[in-house]
């Protein structure tokens, strides 16, 4: 039997490992949940530690703009990191209970399109996330190369974050240097699992309402097709119904199907409301932190000329960062315009050999399926490729703007 | 794969693109009358060919460009030129590797659906969508040829020059340039002589093709769009007595056989039933029929003698011919919907490619329009390049948008005829027909944007701003 938590195996796994999120057994040890326990709580304190460390120098360095500006990059993106992880672990009773619908018989497939839809999901969920992944982790060793390659080239090397001691001395540097990289290491992989789950959950409401849109496309098939698929899939017996149909057989039938469709749409729409209102005061955070970084690089890179060190890798980290809102306005529009296609594909069904007043029942169901599903950032940003668009626009006329001048 | 398909539908209505296409190099190797190995392979190595070709000189402009680098004005005049021929590199790749979905959405219109009764508003429409996509075909081509004409003439006036930056001295000289349409490298020597007549010849043998393989995609898109515009007008227009011929039915009788039917096999290509029973054998003449197609409703309605099972006196024979009647609107709909659903697929991703490199040169071309300081030569190519550039972006948008006004105008047509009359299954049948044209259909580039007028005036717009912008600035 096939589970929809399938698709998000992954990414619960990768989130439980460096101690952000752990799904809740209940056949585990004592000694086992204490020690994971412990090992959250060192995560947590030493993450906390690194955000005050930073916002300590920060407030030290307020003058000196060049300073400034380089601590402020790092503070921006662990602070938006923090704010994803405190929404994961605040509200962990909503995150366990979501993982519960989705594991419930209304989204699970019915048809073997259904499976072939769902495995395709999976696959492509996994490949975004390693993508993202080994992307991070390199962007994570260059950020760690560069500071040593500096130190052997006897550049002097700042830390960007407060620290007590001082670390021109080789066994201090190497010391600071190893402490800073596992935890950025640490922040900017959970940080990139974070966000591919909470993209894993649109993507999964995209699955299901292409499984209904199909259902709604066959609503006049036979029964005897389903029937057979529901003993293949979930095995059990079933009593097979006789070849005579009547009207009324009929009628309830068709009764059944739209309850079930209506029931599954409505589960889709408020899976995809609750995924949204746990993450909203995240997504808040992650705008202006995005805002404020995409300003600030585009500042920095106009008055860096081509093919210097540090041109490349603000490049690298503005590319990442506008990486990082695509995948949010990519889904968040095939989410869009998949529920766009609900009505449409409710007349492509063959409403013609339905009774009037069954027709008006359809009626009703595509008029409330016409509105889609939007998703939407502080109420008033709307997560779609037209804002990643804008943004794109606004940064690059504000890189020429600076260029120019 | 390459099956001999019958000539049908879209591929007899756009067979003079078709042919076109495959004269211009395109990997287009369906639809040809022979089928024969050698003649296959033969079609296949003259794509090849014009491919290489094709990409063989455009590597060699873009090397040119990587050379002439240093100078500022050279670069841009350079660049521009480059990504203005990206389109057709671009696009001869692109239907290369998606010939299938090509063939697919040409194949969607092989067999459609056809009812006694509207047989001659179909044809009629039919007719009007295959003289507009002759017309455009013409006029596209016309286009071309102009503006292959014109750059060749341009290229005799002005100094053949290009600009080399001084290093010492930082400022800009010319130096002689041969006197060729584009600038090239080529590996010999192409100032004078022979070699500078076969360069000179190669060039415009290039111009035209390249700007014949964009030109000729761009066109069977619109072709398609135009189809699908005059279909919905088709509906449209038989709204008005489809609804007075369903005025009186007001029973409804379940057909139970119909009701069930086992799902098709294939899941894109549903052949639409054609008319239930033969009623061109039924009814002969119009009075059989029973109505005046122009008058009000209920003509069907005969008094004296009702049928038990029907309150409104139809016969049996009227009832079906309604039913069918309705039958025909929606599955044409639907056939449309689907064509349409199938275009976007197909040529969505071409879109996103083409406005992407449309607004980077757009964008260069503002700054190139801002160094035009008299009527010269360089203030024709400058200008020359900003209206082909926008005259294309215009083409499909403007397609686009009628698309996107004829599918929501259904609900006009819906509206406006006797609806109020008629039977619960045509009232029900007007509520979900309006309730689906809401949305109405559209093309979108890989959801990036709708293709309509609104992107064609924001790229006016931006180009408009960049350019007054920089103006201010100078």
């Amino acid at each position: 039997k096939y589970s929809v938590f399938v698709a998000f195996a992954p990414h619960f796994k990768a989130l439980a490992r460096v101690a952000y999120f752990k799904i809740v057994s209940k056949d585990e040890s004592n000694a086992k949940r204490m020690l994971y326990e412990l090992y959250r709580f060192m995560m947590w304190f030493f993450i906390l530690l690194y955000n005050i460390q930073h916002l300590i120098r920060v407030i030290q360095v307020r003058h000196s703009t060049e300073q400034l500006v380089d601590t402020l990059f790092i503070l921006l993106t662990t602070l938006n990191c923090l704010g994803k992880q405190v929404a994961f672990n605040a509200r962990s009773g909503r995150i366990h209970k979501i993982i519960e619908t989705i594991q419930e018989s209304t989204f699970a497939p019915t048809k073997p399109y259904h499976l072939d839809l769902l495995k395709k999901n999976a696959v492509s969920m996994s490949q975004i996330l390693s993508f993202y992944q080994c992307g991070c982790l390199t962007c994570a060793a260059l950020w760690t190369i560069f500071p040593f390659i500096n130190r052997t080239r006897g550049r002097e090397v700042t830390f960007t974050g407060y620290l007590p001691f001082d670390t021109s001395v080789t066994s201090t540097f190497y010391l600071a240097l190893a402490y800073m990289s596992v935890l950025i290491t640490i922040q900017a992989f959970g940080h990139v699992t974070m966000d591919c789950t909470i993209v894993a959950f649109y993507a999964q409401a995209k699955v299901q309402i292409k499984m209904l849109r199909y259902n709604l496309e066959h609503f006049m098939d036979a029964d005897e097709e389903n029937i057979r698929i529901d003993t293949q899939i979930t095995g059990t017996n079933y009593e097979q119904n006789t070849h005579k149909v009547n009207t009324n057989d009929i009628i309830i039938m068709t009764q059944k199907r739209l309850t079930n469709h209506v029931d599954h749409y409505e589960k889709i729409a408020s899976f995809v409301k609750e995924v949204e209102s746990i993450f909203s005061e995240a997504m808040i955070v992650q705008f202006f932190a995005m805002a404020w970084v995409i300003c600030m690089t585009v500042y920095k890179i106009a008055s860096l000329s081509i093919l210097s060190v540090e041109f490349i890798s603000m490049a690298m980290y503005l590319g990442c960062m506008l990486g990082q809102l695509f995948i949010y306005c990519y889904f968040g529009t095939e989410l869009k315009v998949e529920s766009e296609f609900i009505c449409q594909s409710v007349y492509c069904g063959d409403w013609l050999s339905l009774s009037p007043s069954f027709r008006r029942k359809l009626l009703v169901f595509m008029t409330y399926c016409s509105k889609p599903l939007a998703l939407r950032t502080a109420y008033i940003i709307p997560m779609c490729l037209d804002t990643y668009i804008a943004v794109l626009k606004s940064s690059y006329s504000l890189f020429t703007f600076l260029n120019r001048n | 794969m390459m099956t001999k398909v019958k000539a049908q539908g879209l591929v007899t209505d756009l067979m003079p693109n078709i042919k076109l296409m495959q004269a211009a190099g395109h990997f287009l190797f369906n639809y040809h009358s022979d089928n024969s190995g050698m003649s296959m392979l033969l079609r296949k190595v003259y794509s090849s060919v014009h491919a290489v070709l094709i990409v063989v000189n455009y590597v060699c402009m873009a090397i040119n460009m990587a050379q002439y680098s240093d100078e500022v004005n050279e670069l841009t005049a350079n660049t521009i030129t480059v990504l203005f021929f990206a389109h057709s590199v671009i696009k001869l790749l692109f239907f290369a590797l998606n010939s299938k979905s090509f063939y697919r959405t040409l194949a969607i219109w092989n067999q459609s659906n056809s009812h006694p009764l509207f047989t001659e508003s179909d044809a009629r429409y039919h007719q009007l969508a295959l003289t507009k996509m002759r017309r455009l075909l013409y006029c596209i081509c016309g286009v071309t040829v102009l503006s292959v004409a014109s750059w060749v003439t341009l290229t005799f006036f002005g100094e053949s020059v290009r600009f080399i930056a001084n290093k010492e001295t930082n400022e800009t000289m010319t130096e002689p340039a041969p006197r060729l349409p584009l600038k090239a490298w080529y590996p010999f020597n192409t100032m004078s002589g022979t070699m500078y007549i076969a360069a000179f010849a190669l060039q415009i043998y290039w111009l035209l093709f390249s700007m014949a393989i964009a030109n000729l995609l761009d066109v069977m898109f619109c072709s398609w769009l135009i189809f699908a515009c005059e279909q919905l007008q088709h509906l449209k227009a038989i709204m008005k007595p489809l609804m007075e011929l369903s005025a009186s039915l007001d029973t409804y009788r379940p057909n139970t056989a119909e009701l069930f039917r086992a799902s098709s096999t294939e899941k894109s290509e549903k052949v639409p039933d054609p008319v239930d029973l033969d009623i061109r054998g039924i009814y002969s003449t119009q009075q059989d029929f029973g109505i005046t197609l122009r008058g009000a409703g209920g003509k069907l309605q005969t008094f004296g003698q009702p049928t038990p099972n029907n309150p409104n006196g139809l016969t049996q024979k009227q009832e079906m011919l309604a039913r069918s009647a309705i039958k025909y609107w929606v599955e044409r709909h639907k056939h449309v919907v689907r064509l349409v659903a199938s275009i976007g697929d197909t040529y969505g991703t071409a879109l996103l490619f083409h406005m992407l490199i449309s607004t980077i040169t757009l964008t260069l071309l503002a700054y190139q329009a801002t160094k035009i300081d008299g009527v010269n030569v360089y203030a024709f190519s400058t200008l020359g390049y900003l209206t082909y550039t926008l005259g294309q972006v215009f083409h499909f948008c403007i397609f686009g948008n009628r698309l996107i006004e004829e599918s929501s105008s259904v609900m006009e047509a819906a509206y406006s005829c006797q609806w109020y009359d008629g039977s619960e299954e045509a009232k029900t049948f007007v509520q979900i027909v309006c309730q689906q044209c809401q949305k109405a259909m559209s093309i979108s580039g890989a959801k990036f944007f709708t293709v309509s007028l609104d992107l064609f005036a924001s790229v006016l717009g931006a180009v408009v701003t960049y350019f007054m912008v920089l103006i201010q600035l100078k």
